[in-house]
């Protein structure tokens, strides 16, 4: 696999806001531009784009092990896809405090810690709603006890809406355990543009016009389809991608103390975190003021989620972690393919550097 | 494995197509200007805090400058969707939730009857919500009659109407809707997907203006919503999240495919005048040697009105279907691309001519667009003359017209 360099310079570790393109995907993309037609017409260009469609949809069902009661509906964003489903049904809909943003601003909500126990106190009380999770959380990597969830979204007549945005590989052990599933292209190698959603009732859509996929309207863009379908292949056909960013990360766990880990502090022990997001505390120092340093020594980090425009709010997730020690900031760093051992060195040295002088 | 094939490569694979208000394919410019932020600028735009961030940004302004200039409006004005279909949902949907809207005054929404389904059925959305909605009929030529807008205007809330007719090309006087909805404090939307790129468009006649990447040779997957700031409009989001986009759409944004339709839009500003001297003279062509030679072929859309890019011809004692199917060599539709498959006539020729339904059964749009070529225009010309002459002489309909005989006399027996 051929990627592009993309900054020489620059060591870009803001890797869960979005992937770099895959090659195939944009190669993909730049033919179907050139296509001319709408697939909703009765000429044979659109019929042979309608067809297109129709073998792609199969394509992803399988990659993703779908099973014949899971639909797919082509949306443009994450958001889009979250947003149908927590307004396009009449059932209650519940999100957790971790799950990211795009949930938060849904009326309706109960916040709630994730823990397995009080889930289930809370779902035997909400009996018969949708309850939604992040499958791997964005801003500190954590991976949601997704099968257990189900069970006991099963046991309470609920239905379990999982954001699989973050989860890069998407298979039978997320599809398997959801109602409805948000996947994101653009944090998989494909294109920004397009999301899917995994749905196994209909739901009421937020566009009305010519029904062009259950539950939502507008003309279908077939290249970017096209792109997402690629980078599927791409990360199904790449799976040296897992053993990459376990090295990365076992590196970072070598280079720097173990207390700076969110993963290694006490009341995360029961958890277990993604390899490619990490999230390290920085005590009092504010995470903002180490994102500075790092950016003026070329290095690219994240403060908070991207996704709160310009808001830097902070790490909003972690103050509801409950720490006995409070820790009030924090960055978080996240891999793609493209990042390298020698970027993890770099950052570690600045890092480290980064400390001194702020003790000092 | 499956792989895609489209033959692209193939030039003679999109000869003969005549469906470019249906979609238009990505100008290489286009697709050259979205390529670096595919690739190298892969920055969330909205990450505050590194450089990549910054350049898609940057790149986004730029982009909404491009779109603004060409319809006088301000770069902040513009607003990214995922298409034209999201922007009159938007505009239509997040105006009647949103705090502009007083339900205990006035909850009129108006529309008329030729519009895009998208927007009709955002409009009848509203109607189960506690809305008062109405829509509309159309003249015969496929305009608003002002006198009756006038009088609906009252007790209204929000008009939309679209600029173009995305079947008919018919073009609405938006200036003088623009003052009667002015002189009410009503606001007004306008439905541009056909206009945008085509005619010179002043968004400070209107409050709220849609606008598609793929009708206008850029990317599919973007459009756009003007949303006036002077006098200010503001909308409840549909699709709700970070808050990106004034609050009113979140998700992130597309930064290449934002490119794209600035890129685009920025082409057509410099090609409007060319691309519709074009049109017109292959337009000419086919009213010269098709609707004025044979008899009966009817203008769907008044002459005076309407935009040389697309010619809705209905052709009397025809099915449509079976001449569109005589005619399957050359892409065309009998409706709108996103209706057409449903096989249902076309609502807007119905609208039209609410007294002659068979009209709309015989509907065919012809379209052109940049690429159209001389030669293709001449080969569909040889083609209708042929096919409709030929379905005619089939058509017993026909010959009792011939005969001299009124149909509208013919007691039909039923089987």
């Amino acid at each position: 696999m051929e990627l592009k360099n993309l900054s020489p310079t620059r060591v870009h570790l803001d890797n869960a806001a979005t992937w770099p393109i895959f090659s195939q995907a944009l190669d993909a993309m730049n033919h179907a531009f050139k296509n001319y037609s709408n697939p909703g017409g009765m000429y044979k260009s659109s019929v042979q784009n309608a067809a297109y469609l129709q073998r792609a949809r199969k394509e992803f069902a399988n990659k993703w092990q779908l099973t014949s009661k899971q639909k797919i509906i082509f949306t443009s964003c994450a958001s889009e896809s979250n947003t149908i489903v927590l307004k396009g049904t009449s059932r209650k809909t519940i999100c957790t405090k971790f799950s990211h943003s795009a949930s938060l601003t849904i009326p309706n909500i109960l916040a709630i810690e994730q823990n397995l126990e009080e889930i289930e106190k809370i779902l035997e009380q909400n009996q018969g709603s949708i309850f939604s999770i992040s499958a791997v959380q964005h801003e500190t990597g954590l991976i949601a006890p997704i099968k257990e969830i189900y069970q006991i979204c099963k046991k309470n007549y609920c239905k379990l809406h999982i954001d699989a945005a973050q989860a890069k590989k998407i298979d039978s052990n997320i599809t398997k355990h959801g109602d409805f599933i948000t996947i994101s292209a653009h944090k998989m190698g494909g294109p920004i543009g397009i999301s899917a959603l995994i749905t196994t009732e209909p739901l009421k859509p937020l566009i009305f016009g010519g029904m062009q996929e259950e539950s939502r309207s507008g003309t279908l863009p077939i290249p970017l389809i096209a792109g997402f379908l690629e980078s599927v292949r791409v990360l199904e056909e790449n799976n040296w991608f897992e053993e990459h960013f376990s090295q990365l990360k076992q590196m970072l766990l070598k280079n720097l103390p173990q207390a700076f880990f969110l993963e290694n502090h006490k009341a995360m022990q029961k958890e277990k975190f993604a390899d490619y997001i990490v999230c390290l505390l920085t005590e009092d120092i504010p995470g903002s003021e180490l994102a500075t340093f790092m950016d003026l020594n070329e290095i690219e980090v994240a403060i908070g989620s991207a996704c709160s425009t310009g808001a830097l709010e902070g790490i909003s997730v972690l103050k509801s972690h409950k720490f006995d020690s409070n820790p009030t900031s924090g960055i978080r760093i996240s891999f793609s393919p493209e990042t390298q051992i020698k970027h993890i060195e770099q950052f570690s040295e600045k890092f480290k550097q980064f400390m001194q002088i702020s003790i000092a | 494995m499956l792989r895609m094939k489209m033959k692209n490569n193939n030039k003679n694979y999109f000869e003969n197509y005549f469906d470019y208000a249906a979609s238009t394919p990505c100008d290489e410019a286009v697709i050259k200007a979205m390529e670096p932020y595919w690739a190298e600028y892969f920055g969330n735009p909205h990450s505050r805090s590194h450089k990549f961030g910054w350049s898609a940004e940057e790149a986004i302004e730029k982009a909404r400058e491009q779109i603004a200039n060409l319809i006088n409006a301000k770069p902040d004005e513009i607003i990214f969707t995922s298409g034209a279909t999201e922007s009159n949902n938007l505009a239509i949907k997040g105006f009647a939730w949103g705090p502009n809207m007083d339900p205990s005054k006035k909850k009129k929404i108006l529309t008329i009857a030729s519009e895009h389904k998208c927007v009709i059925e955002s409009v009848r959305a509203l109607k189960h919500m506690g809305f008062e909605i109405k829509i509309l009929p159309v003249q015969s030529s496929g305009l608003v009659d002002l006198t009756m807008l006038e009088k609906e205007l009252d007790d209204a809330a929000l008009v939309s109407i679209s600029y173009i007719n995305n079947e008919t090309g018919v073009v609405q006087d938006i200036q003088a809707i623009s003052k009667l909805c002015r002189a009410k404090g009503v606001c007004f939307h306008v439905d541009a997907a056909q206009a945008f790129g085509k005619i010179a468009i002043n968004a400070r006649d209107v409050d709220m203006l849609s606008i598609s990447g793929h009708k206008i040779y850029g990317p599919k997957g973007i459009g756009a919503l003007f949303v006036s700031k002077q006098p200010r409009v503001r909308l409840s989001a549909l699709i709700s999240g970070g808050g990106q986009e004034r609050g009113m759409r979140s998700g992130t944004l597309p930064t290449p495919l934002c490119v794209g339709l600035g890129k685009a839009a920025e082409i057509a500003g410099e090609r409007m005048s060319q691309d519709a001297q074009q049109a017109k003279k292959f337009h000419d062509m086919i009213m010269e040697q098709v609707v004025n030679k044979l008899e009966e072929i009817s203008i769907n859309g008044d002459l005076n009105h309407k935009i040389p890019q697309i010619l809705n011809l209905s052709v009397p004692y025809v099915e449509g279907e079976s001449l569109i199917m005589r005619l399957h060599e050359f892409a065309l539709a009998s409706g709108s691309a996103c209706t057409s498959k449903s096989l249902e006539p076309s609502h807007v020729i119905r609208a039209m001519h609410p007294e002659d339904q068979d009209l709309a059964h015989s509907s065919l749009r012809i379209c052109f667009g940049r690429h159209t070529q001389l030669e293709e225009v001449e080969n569909i010309i040889k083609a209708l003359q042929k096919h409709i002459v030929e379905l005619r002489e089939l058509s017993p309909l026909w010959s009792m017209v011939k005969r001299g005989i009124d149909l509208k006399t013919i007691k039909w027996d039923a089987h």
